[in-house]
């Protein structure tokens, strides 16, 4: 290379790092892009939920640059770590190419080896026992767990083959173990999932409150931005409340340390604060607000067997009762300043601290929050309570003043809530509770009246009928449940996608791994790489991932973006979307549905899923196109090349009327082609322009002149203040397992590990995972920094090695272990204990021992 | 050879010894440093494994309170 053309490369290099950081830099020309037969494009990041776009250089089919990208409003310009090491995700060397089925004998066989077989083959052994599966047991025979990562038509596509296709509600996203207490209490409050506001509060907001997120780790992004608000915005504070120190507390003006599930007792303390200071905004309350109670005591989503279960009053209750604004705070008053601090064991001048930046209507606070709130199990109370807060100062819906639930898939919002691959949801907040949401449904999908599976197994109060010769039932299954019933042996296939729930799920010991081999049952994984899931899998499909295929992913701030197919997948792996689509060809209606069904719609008669779900003439009426971008450069779509029509388009069009002509307003996203020419738009999207705060008058085009605020998702058009006291945990410490385990992600490592582990820069980083200790606790038990140790649950144990000097410090009495590590599952120890309510898993409380080896 | 620039936030008191701490490191230059903690740095290397280290090490400088990534060019 030469010196020019190095020095070039450097101008740019730096010139884009002073634009980035608004600092003018007089000796450096901002220099345009060379063009060096590079083909540079826009693309989503495919980790976290920030939604950074990522400028990808390609040339001679593979990646050989990257650029945060400067137009980009999320990131503007700006990369993570993660985000830099992006594109090597896709150059791992154990890449999957080919199917792989255990065999033995050249049949398959549970306890067989994996041989690679054709796509055929992977696809009849499959169908076969996903028919035998639904036919035997119902609609909960068979299941599918996808993913906040699926991209939006994948979800959908699933979502259609799941619920219309084989008549099963047995659908779920990984989400549920990460946001589905955000998505309970968005319903609960506002009747409308997703945030009211937007990234844009990151610069707006005079106080930010960091609950339960570190996200100095988990959204790198967000937090430059709030790092570069708090450094040059006169008094700016940050407030960041944890159960141990991360390193979000190098900026904090006010650090907060409390005890496991005593959040619920700090947030009750703000609002009790608020009322006896009489700081509560009266009239945006009594014009904008219902006071509502919930039952207490309801249990810990544990098995019904379990004692702690029995001994709940309440078991999974959660119907609202409506209350005074004074029975609201009286319930709250318990909840002085001395008696949170006695709880929680944070000093009283903290806490004082952090209501009072609460209860001051000049100061805008922006509250985050993230796993910390969401595996609780109380978490959906938990959000509740920063909505009350919110709510009280009227401190919502605009710009700088927002709650604000943070993801951490790509996906989550997008993906699992907004397409609704949950077991009780359908595109755009539609339930299957509801039959007029069900029959909208079977409308836009030309389905026959009655072919989705009510929660309740009813239409018009009439039994559905099924191919099991048995009634429907109840149909609704969640997470947690569908380990539990593949152990049990009520469900029999299982297909996991573009997650890696083995690994993830809670209590590996007594519940996933007895499922999973479970004789019975034939589980399927579509993955990239052999994860711990894909090992535990009897069948393995390899999958094209990220800039292997179009995509379209929704962040957290309701930001729907596009990327177009950059470079080809590896072998004959096959994207998620390709999957779902091609299995459909090897089911026939008659194999899945009742025959009075059929008649229903005979014009199915002999069809395959696929015909009736995708080559329905509205998934395959846009034409298969060159796909180019603004500059003329041209792009591949390997699935519109197989089936023969521009699949996503036809997939998004559809799900799009969901939005347009469904019974509920507030989600409208714009035209296909849109979201490719844009860098992302926060929906609903009217009129082509997007909508940055939601429910209040000039920003949101549903609320209507004159209106002020109105919480549209309720008929009323009131939002919810929702009582929830302090409740203990499931499982505190006690003589015997003594300390408090919570787990947790790191910086340098995305969720399981699967792909950043195979980044050889990030795993020499951190390549497995450590305890996270105090100091005490270790000289107590006579352990040195980096001792070898035994840590044990009443569940399981594992070996790691002890941490006392790490970036966490935990407080003595707590321990913190990243579940990164396929070394060391630290899922054999956690309780699969769950929010009764949203059914998410709490991987932040249960007790442990640790042992010197 | 790889050429990448980071923004770098540090605590505002700290911002002078972070500089400085970054300066010593091979391959790296601080361009521009402002009295909020704003630290506009390149890194110039012909090891792209060097690099990144080099960046996630940055993390762990006392007073970096955010490190992110504006470019990368490697060939």
């Amino acid at each position: 290379m030469s010196v020019s053309r190095r020095d070039f490369i450097k101008t740019n290099a730096i010139a884009a790092a002073a634009a980035t950081a608004g600092i003018s830099l007089p000796a450096v020309s901002t220099a345009v892009a060379d063009d060096s037969g590079i083909r540079w494009d826009k693309t989503a990041c495919r980790f976290c939920g920030t939604g950074c776009s990522v400028l990808v250089g390609v040339k001679d089919g593979k990646v050989v640059a990257t650029q945060g990208d400067p137009d980009a409003p999320v990131n503007r310009g700006l990369n993570c770590i993660k985000g830099y090491f992006l594109t090597k995700i896709m150059y791992g060397k154990d890449r999957l190419t080919k199917p792989l089925l255990r065999k033995k004998n050249g049949k398959y066989a549970k306890d067989g080896q994996f041989e690679e077989v054709s796509w055929d083959e992977a696809f009849k052994t499959m169908a076969e026992k996903w028919v035998a599966a639904r036919k035997a047991k119902g609609p909960k025979g068979v299941g599918m767990f996808g993913s906040g990562q699926w991209t939006i038509w994948e979800g959908y596509a699933a979502q259609k083959l799941l619920k219309g296709g084989f008549r099963s509600n047995s659908l779920e996203p990984n989400a549920r173990h990460c946001m589905a207490s955000a998505v309970g209490a968005f319903m609960r409050a506002f009747g409308i999932d997703e945030p009211m506001g937007c990234y844009d509060d990151l610069e707006h907001a005079d106080v930010f409150v960091l609950w339960g997120s570190n996200m100095a780790e988990m959204h790198p992004i967000l937090w430059s931005r709030m790092t570069n608000t708090r450094l040059t915005k006169p008094g700016c504070e940050v407030h960041v409340l944890s159960t141990f120190e991360h390193r979000c507390f190098e900026l904090s003006d006010n650090s907060i340390i409390f005890h496991p599930q005593t959040d619920l007792a700090i947030g009750n303390y703000i609002a009790n604060y608020i009322i006896q200071t009489k700081a509560y905004n009266k009239e945006f309350i009594d014009k904008n607000v219902n006071f509502k109670k919930t039952p207490t005591d309801i249990g810990y989503g544990l098995r019904a067997s379990d004692p702690r279960e029995k001994a709940a009053k309440n078991r999974n209750k959660g119907k609202l009762s409506k209350i005074s604004f004074e029975e609201y705070a009286a319930s709250v008053a318990e909840y002085t300043v001395e008696k949170a601090s006695e709880i929680s064991g944070v000093p009283v001048e903290n806490l004082e601290k952090l209501a009072k930046v609460y209860a001051d209507p000049k100061k805008k606070v922006t509250s985050y929050w993230t796993m910390g709130f969401n595996q609780h199990t109380r978490g959906v109370w938990m959000n509740g309570l920063v909505y009350n807060i919110h709510l009280l100062m009227g401190k919502i819906s605009e710009p700088g003043n927002s709650p604000f639930s943070l993801t951490g898939q790509p996906s989550a919002c997008g993906t699992a809530r907004e397409v609704g691959t949950f077991t009780h949801r359908l595109p755009a907040d539609l339930v299957v509770k509801k039959d007029g949401h069900c029959k909208f449904a079977e409308k836009m999908w030309k389905l026959p009246a009655g072919t989705i599976p009510r929660a309740n197994g009813k239409m018009d109060k009439a039994e559905q009928s099924d191919i099991s010769g048995k009634p429907m039932g109840k149909t609704l299954i969640h997470a947690v449940a569908m380990h539990r019933a593949l152990k049990d042996g009520k469900m029999n296939t299982f297909w996991v996608m573009c997650n890696n729930n083995l690994q993830a799920a809670a209590n590996f010991n007594e519940e996933s791994l007895p499922g999973w081999r479970n004789p019975d049952n034939f589980i399927t994984v579509s993955d990239p790489y052999p994860t711990i899931s894909a090992m535990g899998a009897d069948l393995i499909l390899p999958t094209a991932m990220w800039a292997e295929k179009e995509g379209a992913y929704g962040n957290s701030e309701r930001r729907t973006q596009f990327w177009r197919q950059q470079v080809k997948a590896p072998g004959e792996s096959r994207s998620d979307v390709w999957q779902v689509m091609e299995f459909a060809k090897y089911v026939k209606v008659e194999d899945v549905w009742p025959e009075d069904l059929i008649a229903k719609a005979p014009e199915y008669k002999g069809k395959t899923l696929y015909e009736v779900l995708y080559a329905n003439g509205q998934v395959d009426k846009f034409e298969k196109i060159q796909v180019t971008d603004g500059s003329g450069n041209k792009y591949d779509n390997d699935e519109s090349d197989y089936f023969g029509y521009y699949v996503q388009k036809g997939l998004f069009e559809e799900y799009r009327r969901f939005q347009w002509e469904g019974p509920k307003k507030g989600h409208e996203m714009a035209p296909y082609d849109d979201y490719h020419k844009s860098r992302g738009l926060r929906w609903p999207v009217i009129d082509g322009k997007e909508t940055l705060y939601r429910f209040r008058e000039g920003y949101d085009p549903h609320v209507k002149k004159g209106e002020g605020v109105r919480f549209y998702g309720k008929k009323d058009g009131r939002a919810n203040i929702i009582t929830a006291p302090y409740e203990p945990a499931a499982e505190p410490p006690d003589a015997e397992f003594d300390l408090w385990l919570s787990t947790g992600r790191v910086l340098e490592h995305w969720h399981s590990g699967s792909m950043t582990r195979r980044v050889p820069e990030l795993y020499r980083a951190v390549p497995d995972a450590v305890v996270f200790m105090h100091k005490k606790d270790a000289k107590k038990r006579r352990l040195r920094n980096g001792a070898k140790v035994k840590i044990i649950t009443r569940r399981g144990e594992i070996v790691s090695r002890v941490e006392t000097r790490g970036r966490n410090k935990p407080p003595q009495g707590l321990v913190f272990i990243p579940w990164f590590d396929a070394g060391r599952l630290v899922n054999k120890l956690t309780l699969d204990q769950t929010d009764p309510l949203s059914k998410e898993t709490d991987y932040k409380k249960c007790a442990c021992k640790i042992e010197r080896i | 050879m790889t050429i990448c620039s980071l923004v770098v936030y540090a605590r505002p008191e700290k911002a002078p010894v972070v500089e400085e701490a970054i300066s010593m490191l091979e391959g790296t230059e601080v361009h521009a440093a402002t009295k909020e903690g704003k630290l506009i740095v390149s890194i110039d290397h012909p090891d792209r494994t060097y690099c990144s280290e080099t960046i996630m090490g940055l993390n762990n400088i006392d007073g970096v309170v955010s490190t992110s990534l504006v470019y990368e060019y490697f060939e």
